[in-house]
């Protein structure tokens, strides 16, 4: 059996410090010591999301593929004890618990400000102990149908989706998280425990906590709770995704005040440090263009053609990367060719040195400031370790960047012509479209 | 060095609270102005917010003021519009990075506070009024937030329920104003309405930080006191809304995937530590009575859950179902209510709640906004309780205070909004 380890990582540019350990389980386990706060946050999560649709490990011969929505699905149902609802046990802490499944990652979570200890054994035996029967799978499809309906109503989602829908052709990033009616019905509490058993190994796993907490009384918990187990090496397999795009542009039509928009440009994927450094880069390159003290975002404004809501990000993961912008507007083909136009100028010239600085100085001051939320920090060692990297290196990454770094990142690593615009609008806007564009 | 709170004065007519916390890195300056929510000036008040917070004389586009708020460490400056009861409340909130964590040795709060006066007492003004091109920038921002009422279908649910609950009274308008009512603003107008805001709101200011800032008082006091302040007297915080006569029911019919229900029940009762146990109990957390019951038990909806607003003393339940279940669900929701009204819930269940609501009070003071919620509620209520004595006063709330104040709820408006042709798709 391995042994416990330990390790102080310390940022050296601020000098937060955070625990990790090694745990002989084969759990990783980050612990954030926060002096004067009352919350504890605690995440325990896996690095299985909407896009591991198929996978094996070494105990089987062929990759398992299964239905669209069943990382959600299995968030769901591990609520579900034998004898009692999890919240149930929760209650009698007073802690406020939740879970939540992305792309890449699906995780549980609990905050309060007193029995931290009590409401960690519930996190750690529930996530640890799965019950599906053909019953309680058979409710949960009622529900999560209900949840499935909400999101198709809300814009935001939808414009979101046509715009993954319109970059990839076969990453199942286009998938929506919590799959259709259709595929749900596919699950059964067989597909769940195969999915439990391949993708909730401690090895595939990360306990985060921070705020209001000791490191020997988690480690204490760890040691009494945490089944050991093998390391299955796990093996995902992602279809192959040429770098072109599906599709120039996606309109659809539901009840919304101006139309909604993202413009989604294609990069191309990496991982790891490399995957972190590029997402820097690209953030950074985005806030000079476009962000609020941007010439082209007060230009965009004075002009009428973006409102209050504009705004940009990169989302990137396994298999995918790509950089978003996203907003309301009556006219988005001329907000499309405007930032686009925007990238090429760069690639050419170069980005404002003065302008770089500034952003720099910013971004380096939000970090900082987020080391002021318990559920940020917990937050951000979790996303760290499951994205293969150290919790301070973004802040390490920014401090050593150069504005050539960033010219570099926007020369060869975007072309604007693998970009997608995606638009909602309500069928009223449709009907008053003139020629040459969206209605004025 | 641990936390602290002090009331002081700005002036006689405003109020200044230091909240001092040492774990903080951040000073934050939130200035509250609050004023009766009144159709013929919320959209003037609303749009003059908007353009004080994004340019100033000094800094004359929105561009200008974020190079200077990126140069201050990623500092932020912004405002908040929204309802309290009756009340228009606007609140600006200036905040940055503590000097320590400067790089340069730069006194990152003092250029703060003369970004914050700048932008107050130095707006960025052409002629009698704002500036042409950002008073229209920030006109089309207010419509299109107006016009974008509809996106967010659970929130439009709830407020279109609120519209027709709190009819004829100052509540059952938007903080934002019409459309209509923006389009008939100029950038001079507006800018009276800015000096109107000044003169007559009522201000709360709230100086939040990691310590004791003696310079901020004076600079603040220097500034307010150019302002010759003659506050309106703002109706009571806490307005409790009448019952009506019948309940009124409105059902509008949209092209959507989910119908969406919202009631609302009116309380007479005061006592707001059992109404808040006896909301929580009966629709707020994942163990209360609706989740166990509307949710886990029956499958009817993804959510379902109640919300109580104490200054209209007003409980919302609100759902997201299929439109073959909503008088399953709706008979299901009132069938919870009588359970509570009737003591049909375990003492556990009781103790449960009591231990979810001491969770949240001690996790106030975790952030700068937990403190400022924490006093202005104090403010409003008219009395300062410090964390363990709420815990106290809600520990005493009794089996029977909880049935009485879930008896004193009478339904007195239903919203549906129905999916249009869900039958032809689903049956």
């Amino acid at each position: 059996m391995n042994k416990t380890t330990q390790t102080v990582i310390t940022s050296q540019t601020t000098g937060d410090q955070f625990v990790r350990i090694d745990h002989a389980s084969g759990l990783t386990i980050y612990v954030c010591e926060m002096e004067g706060f009352s919350t504890t946050e605690a995440l325990f999560a896996t690095k299985y999301g909407s896009i591991n649709t198929q996978f094996k490990t070494i105990h089987d011969e062929d990759y398992c593929i299964v239905p669209e929505g069943i990382a959600h699905f299995l968030e769901h149902k591990l609520f579900e004890n034998e004898d009692c609802d999890v919240f149930s046990l929760y209650a009698k802490t007073g802690a406020n618990a939740n879970a939540f499944t992305s792309f890449d990652k699906t995780a549980y979570l609990f905050s309060c400000s007193d029995h931290y200890k009590e409401s960690l054994e519930i996190l750690l035996s529930f996530v640890q102990n799965p019950y599906f029967t053909p019953e309680s799978v058979a409710k949960e499809q009622g529900i999560i149908g209900q949840e499935i309906r909400m999101t198709n109503d809300d814009p935001g989602w939808r414009v979101f989706f046509n715009t993954l829908r319109g970059l990839y052709h076969n990453h199942p990033v286009k998938i929506d998280i919590a799959g259709t009616q259709e595929s749900i019905a596919q699950i059964t509490d067989k597909l769940l425990y195969r999915c439990y058993h391949t993708f909730y190994n401690l090895h595939n796993m990360v306990l985060s906590i921070s705020g209001n907490c000791k490191v020997s009384e988690v480690l204490e918990i760890a040691d009494r709770l945490l089944k050991p187990c093998d390391d299955q090496e796990l093996e995902m397999v992602f279809p192959e995704e040429p770098m072109t795009i599906v599709s120039p542009e996606t309109i659809d039509y539901a009840p919304v005040g101006a139309p909604v928009f993202h413009l989604g440009l294609k990069c191309r994927p990496k991982s790891g440090y490399e995957n972190l450094k590029a997402e820097m880069e690209a953030y950074i390159a985005m806030q000079i263009l476009t962000n609020a003290s941007s010439p082209l975002y007060q230009s965009l404004m004075e002009e009428g053609l973006i409102n209050n809501t504009f705004t940009s990000e990169i989302f990137n993961g396994d298999g995918y990367f790509c950089i978003i912008f996203d907003g309301e507007s009556n006219d988005t083909h001329t907000v499309r060719a405007r930032i686009l136009d925007a990238i090429r100028k760069a690639q050419e010239t170069g980005l404002d040195a003065e302008l770089f600085d500034e952003i720099r100085k910013s971004t380096y001051g939000t970090m900082v400031q987020e080391m002021n939320y318990v559920s940020t920090v917990a937050n951000l060692m979790m996303n760290a370790h499951l994205n293969r990297v150290s919790p301070f290196d973004t802040i390490e990454i920014l401090s050593r960047m150069t504005l050539e770094d960033v010219n570099r990142f926007l020369r060869e690593e975007i072309d604007p012509e693998l970009s997608t615009l995606s638009v909602v609008m309500s069928p009223v806007q449709e009907q008053e479209k003139g020629e040459n564009g969206y209605a004025q | 060095m641990s936390a602290s709170y002090k009331r002081l004065q700005i002036s006689d007519t405003i109020g200044y609270h230091q909240i001092i916390d040492p774990k903080f890195k951040t000073n934050t300056i939130k200035v509250r102005f609050l004023l009766p929510l009144e159709p013929q000036r919320a959209a003037g008040y609303a749009l003059a917010a908007s353009l004080i917070p994004t340019s100033a004389r000094k800094y004359p586009s929105i561009a200008a003021l974020n190079r200077k708020m990126n140069r201050l460490y990623g500092g932020s400056a912004s405002v908040d519009v929204s309802k309290m009861g009756d009340l228009q409340s606007v609140t600006m909130t200036f905040s940055a990075l503590c000097n320590r964590y400067a790089l340069e040795q730069e006194d990152i709060l003092g250029e703060l506070l003369t970004v914050l006066t700048d932008c107050l007492f130095d707006p960025n003004l052409e002629g009698e009024g704002f500036s042409r091109t950002e008073y229209a920038i920030k006109a089309k921002d207010l419509l299109d937030t107006i016009e974008a009422d509809i996106n967010n279908k659970r929130g439009y649910a709830i407020r279109q329920c609120c519209r027709l609950a709190y009819k004829d009274e100052p509540a059952a308008y938007s903080c934002y104003g019409t459309k209509e009512e923006v389009l008939a603003l100029t950038p001079e107008s507006t800018y009276q309405a800015y000096l109107e805001l000044l003169r007559t709101a009522a201000i709360e200011i709230f100086f939040i930080g990691p310590e004791e800032q003696p310079q901020v008082l004076p600079v603040l006091k220097e500034a307010f006191s150019q302002i010759d302040r003659v506050p309106n007297a703002l109706c009571a915080f806490i307005s409790p809304s009448p019952l009506k006569e019948e309940s009124a029911l409105l059902t509008e019919t949209l092209p959507v995937a989910q119908c969406k229900m919202v009631l609302a029940f009116k309380s007479s009762c005061t006592n707001h530590y059992a109404m808040n146990l006896m909301n929580m109990l009966y629709g707020m957390t994942p163990f209360s009575k609706l989740f166990a019951n509307v949710r886990e038990k029956l499958s009817l909806c993804y959510y379902c859950t109640s919300s109580y607003s104490e200054l209209k003393q007003t409980i919302f339940v609100d759902c997201g179902v299929e439109k073959k279940n909503i008088e399953t669900a709706k008979a299901e929701i009132l069938r919870q209510l009588e359970a509570v009204q009737n003591g049909d819930f375990t003492d556990e269940l009781l103790e449960n709640t009591k231990l979810s609501i001491f969770n949240s009070i001690r996790s106030t003071g975790d952030t700068q906004s937990s403190y400022v919620a924490w006093y202005f509620t104090a403010l409003i209520r008219g009395y300062l309780h410090t964390t363990d004595e709420a815990i106290e006063a809600y520990q005493a709330v009794t089996r029977e205070q909880i049935m009485e104040a879930a008896r004193s709820l009478t339904l007195d408006t239903i919203y549906i909004m129905e999916a249009a042709g869900e039958e032809d798709v689903h049956e």
